[in-house]
């Protein structure tokens, strides 16, 4: 059988800290070895979008699963509150805002679909929004929170909140779960990267000259990916994402932190208001800002006995929010694929199909958040709207253009409401409404609607506000 | 009201999949103004080999309204918790392949990784999954319970679908579907008439009989009379997969009560099936002509029979495959027309049911279709009978056989690369290859690799790290549990007759 790996982690930052504890623990009482390689410079390493950051739906549990830790320790810790969707703002015009809510929108009658119902909806003469029937989205504009319920009967089982989170508290939580179960930091940074006549990686050289060896090497040094070969090459997603340069600012706020973030397009590009606790960060991307932010992706994220992870695997603008899923779900990967011997397996091939699979789909939502917008008179969405797109998403477009379906592909981390959602509300309309709707009146469509509206309303009449519930979830919590 | 440009349906073909898509259509499209039709010949014989069935076909079921115990009453329906493969690793294996997960994780680590270490050291029976599974367990008692709506229960650990007469299934939906409007004209189709723009206009009957509609769907089986015959579609080939191409089928009395379960036994040339039903067994030899001729097979067939043949043997010839597009312009085929994949994982009705259902969700709205529901059709039915290709490919090479010149072919054949990949994953590593589209999941995957003795040369690391007293201790609490479950189940045959009391009452 195998011996333990010596395993180094290139990169304290977030993922790096992050993977050592979710892989001491996925090991645990392992003789393998974990140790940590510092790189200079600021954390970039799931993103150079700054420490705020979201966690999607889902993402709260799936990150305490990996670092042992429990859903409420994250949001403590994380520094920030719930979010149930992103506010979008000037996209379709300089003036309009709209909503996406996380979570479900509307439902089905007799077997046919809610898109369905508001195409019948506005035939009628009707004027609808789907997001109008989503909890989230009525909550977010109250500024209302309630946690989801288990029961199905409840409406406020269509809940599935995500968080706001401040990744440099993450580390340190991330950190402390890592050292508690042995992983080791190294005392100096990486001077240079030892390579062998073939390109493989046999060493970290570092500035006080010792050499960290291993058996499996973990890039987590960001966009920089210090550790793939020379001929892992960089695909550039720039034809689709355009937005290439970011900076990154701190604001103080008062009060409790908004349950969602608020994306505003800019004559040149668009910017991220993350709410925390006590402050928000403001990320500028498009137009000239101090830092590089190129979306693509290494070829072979998982390269003989290299495996790249966070933004050295790949970078996708965060207009749609994907960033730490994709991170999430690939260190998740990374253990089921567990390398017997690193460098030899298998497992790369597989676990790179999945993982730049993933990565495309998310890579498709945001490049529709770009395309699809109305801006007139500015050079950068003029451009934006003649984006020539993949054929998996010019596919899914068409798809629902014609007749209000998404078909979803492997790999797909957004939900059918969620491009549904994103294609309604930035006025795409089918031309067509399935024949299916045609056994229903028009009052029979109404009349659901109506009822579902004031379920929803009455639902969100009696959440209490986003502050009071957080305080007193943290109170519980501690 | 009805705002359609879609007036009228014409399917074409009875049978099951003419039938489950009249049933299916007549329910779902009630109200909308949509008028069925269904042309069929009794002149011309169903195929009907697709008597076993998968956990889906409840849910077609179910959303047709139906009462369980009326519809297996009428169709001579037993339940089915799984199918047993005999002699496919090599001659004298046999292992189920059930609707239903192997044990739980263990130390996070999926119990698959950590049965394959104690099996290479010898501290399990080699003999397969068989005593970490509760839906085998019952089956080879013969013992049948309905799985627990409740999560928490045991007893949700599994599923369940139906052994049936097919012809009976057909006659059932049929009487439900006239019921809801659908008119049934007897009579062959002797000409496909075609408009100037390529789409179907109408059919001719041999009695000079014109129908016309709007959108045509072909359940003709085989032959493909509009998709093939007047559409030209075209047809991919995959006998270079799956080589076998004649089957010969014959029903006998149950020589027992009938088993909950279908079993499949490898041949020197191919493969038999055995179907029990509540009032007789199909049978079916199902071979390839280039290893073994016609009267060969069926005296094969007929030799093994458990009580003398009800009939004289049917036999049949079929080109293993699918059509290159199963919906073209104005017509969709669902069944036989669209393709054909041997019986061996019962996924004949299930094709149906799924070609149902996307019909239904992209059903045209005008008599000149938008391509992309074609598009979106093809693209999907595709994915799914490659994948299913791809799953009873690896029984065939999935083997140690090298007693026949059959086997020695099959063990030593090409695959698909979409195949080769998941095998050489497996066999080094025990990764179960997973995705969003496709019916067999890891459970199904990991009961033909591990029950045709393809054991992972590597398995997941961090199974090492449980100490193994851990392992034993938690396979053998598995092992107690699934026992005393399935003890606890009744037999077959009295759920069976309880039915027939309640329907009769």
């Amino acid at each position: 059988m195998m011996h333990p790996h010596e395993i180094t982690i290139l990169g304290t930052g977030f993922v790096g800290w992050l993977t050592a504890a979710a892989l001491a623990r996925s090991q645990a009482g392992h003789g393998s070895s974990i140790t940590l390689v510092p790189v200079p410079g600021p954390d970039d390493s799931l993103d150079p979008f700054g420490p705020g950051t979201i966690l999607m739906p889902g993402g709260l549990e799936a990150m305490a699963a990996l670092i042992g830790a429990n859903p409420a320790d994250i949001l403590r810790e994380g520094g920030g509150g719930f979010s149930l969707g992103t506010a979008f703002q000037g996209w379709t015009s300089p003036d309009t805002s709209h909503f996406l809510p996380f979570g479900d929108t509307g439902a089905d009658l007799n077997g046919v679909g809610f898109q369905h119902l508001v195409w019948r909806a506005r035939a009628a003469g009707i004027s609808v929004r789907m997001t109008d029937y989503a909890l989230a989205a009525l909550a977010a504009q109250a500024e209302r929170f309630a946690l989801p319920s288990p029961d199905p009967r409840s409406v406020l089982s269509t809940l599935t909140p995500g968080a706001f989170v401040d990744l440099r508290r993450l580390t340190a939580l991330a950190r402390r779960q890592a050292q508690q179960a042995g992983v080791r930091l190294s005392p100096a940074p990486l001077a240079q990267v030892q390579r062998r006549a073939d390109g493989t990686v046999s060493g970290l050289v570092l500035a006080d000259e010792h050499v960290v060896g291993g058996d499996w090497f973990l890039d987590t040094s960001g966009p920089r990916a210090l550790l793939a070969a020379a001929d892992n090459e960089w695909v550039d997603w720039r034809p689709w994402l355009p937005a290439d340069r970011c900076s990154v600012e701190r604001v103080a706020t008062d009060g409790a932190p908004p349950p969602y973030a608020l994306h505003r397009a800019e004559p040149d590009g668009w910017s991220r208001h993350l709410p925390l606790r006590g402050e928000a960060w403001v990320t500028r991307l498009g137009g000239q800002g101090p830092i590089a932010c190129r979306s693509g992706h290494r070829a072979r994220p998982w390269e003989g006995n290299v495996t790249a992870l966070g933004a050295a695997a790949g970078l996708v603008d965060p207009v749609g929010g994907g960033g730490l899923a994709l991170t999430l779900t690939a260190l998740q990967r990374l253990i089921t694929h567990y390398p017997v011997q690193p460098g030899q397996g298998r497992e790369a091939a597989s676990f790179n199909r999945q993982t730049v699979e993933e990565m495309e789909r998310v890579r498709d939502f945001s490049t529709l958040c770009f395309t699809l917008n109305g801006r007139q008179g500015d050079a950068f969405w003029e451009a934006a709207r003649r984006i020539d797109l993949p054929h998996e998403l010019a596919h899914k477009l068409a798809l629902y253009e014609s007749r209000g379906r998404i078909p979803l592909y492997d790999g797909e981390l957004f939900e059918r409401a969620d491009w549904m959602n994103l294609l309604d509300a930035r006025g795409v309309r089918a031309q067509r409404c399935d024949i299916l709707a045609n056994a229903l009146s028009d009052a029979a469509i109404l009349a659901h609607l109506e009822r579902m509206r004031s379920v929803l309303l009455r639902a969100v009449a009696a959440m209490p506000p986003h502050g009071r519930a957080l305080a007193e979830l943290l109170g519980a919590a501690a | 009201m009805s705002a359609n440009g879609i007036a009228e349906v014409l399917i074409v073909g009875g049978g099951t999949a003419g039938w489950m898509t009249a049933a299916a259509l007549a329910h779902k499209l009630a109200g909308t103004g949509v008028r069925l039709r269904l042309v069929e010949s009794a002149e011309i014989g169903t195929v009907g080999v697709g008597e076993a069935t998968v956990p889906h076909i409840r849910h077609f079921n179910a959303s047709l309204g139906f009462d369980e115990a009326t519809f297996m009453s009428r169709t001579e329906a037993t339940f089915k918790l799984g199918i047993e493969f005999r002699d496919w690793g090599r001659k004298g294996d046999a292992y189920i392949h059930p609707f239903a997960a192997f044990g739980r994780d263990i130390g996070g680590v999926p119990f698959h990784h950590h049965w394959v270490r104690a099996r290479r050291a010898g501290r399990v029976p080699a003999a397969g999954l068989d005593a970490v599974s509760l839906p085998i367990l019952a089956a080879r008692d013969g013992r049948f319970a309905h799985p627990s709506p409740d999560p928490a229960s045991f007893f949700s650990t599994f599923s369940y679908a139906y052994q049936f007469d097919a012809g009976l299934y057909a006659g059932f939906l049929r009487a439900f579907a006239e019921a809801r409007g659908v008119v049934r004209t007897e009579g062959k189709v002797a000409h496909v008439g075609m408009d100037e723009q390529g789409l179907v206009e109408a059919v001719t009957l041999e009695s000079g009989e014109r129908i016309h509609a709007d959108f045509f769907v072909d359940c003709s089986g085989f032959r493909g009379l509009i998709i093939e015959g007047a559409l030209q579609a075209g047809y991919e080939d995959w006998t270079r997969y799956l080589p076998c191409d004649r089957a010969v089928a014959v029903p006998c009395a149950n020589a027992q009560a009938p088993l909950p379960y279908t079993r499949a036994t490898a041949r020197d040339a191919g493969w038999m099936w055995r179907i029990p039903l509540q009032h007789r067994a199909g049978n079916g030899h199902v071979y390839c002509s280039g290893f073994i001729d016609d009267d060969a097979a069926e005296q094969a067939l007929l030799d093994q029979l458990e009580s003398p043949a009800q009939a004289s043997p049917r036999r049949l010839r079929f080109t293993t495959g699918k059509r290159r597009r199963q919906w073209v312009g104005n017509c969709a085929a669902i069944g036989l027309s669209a393709g054909f994949l041997e019986p061996l994982e019962s996924t004949s009705i299930h094709l149906i049911q799924l070609g149902i259902g996307r019909l239904l969700d992209l059903f045209p709205t005008a008599r000149q279709p938008d391509p992309l529901d074609a598009l979106e059709f093809n693209r999907l039915m595709d994915l799914e009978y490659e994948r299913v290709r791809d799953f009873i490919i690896l029984h065939y090479v999935a083997t140690q056989r090298d007693d026949t010149p059959f086997w020695n072919h099959c063990r030593t054949m090409a695959v698909p690369d979409s195949l080769a990949t998941k095998m050489a994953l497996f066999k080094e590593r025990g990764i179960v290859t997973l995705y969003r589209d496709g019916m067999f999941l890891e459970p199904s995957w990991l009961a033909v690799y591990l029950g045709q003795n393809i054991l992972p040369e590597q398995v997941d690391p961090r199974a090492a790290q449980v100490p193994d007293a851990e392992i034993d201790r938690q396979i053998e609490a598995e092992m107690e549990r699934c026992r005393r479950a399935a003890d606890r189940m009744p037999r077959h045959g009295e759920i069976l007759s309880h039915y027939r009391m309640q329907v009769s009452a």
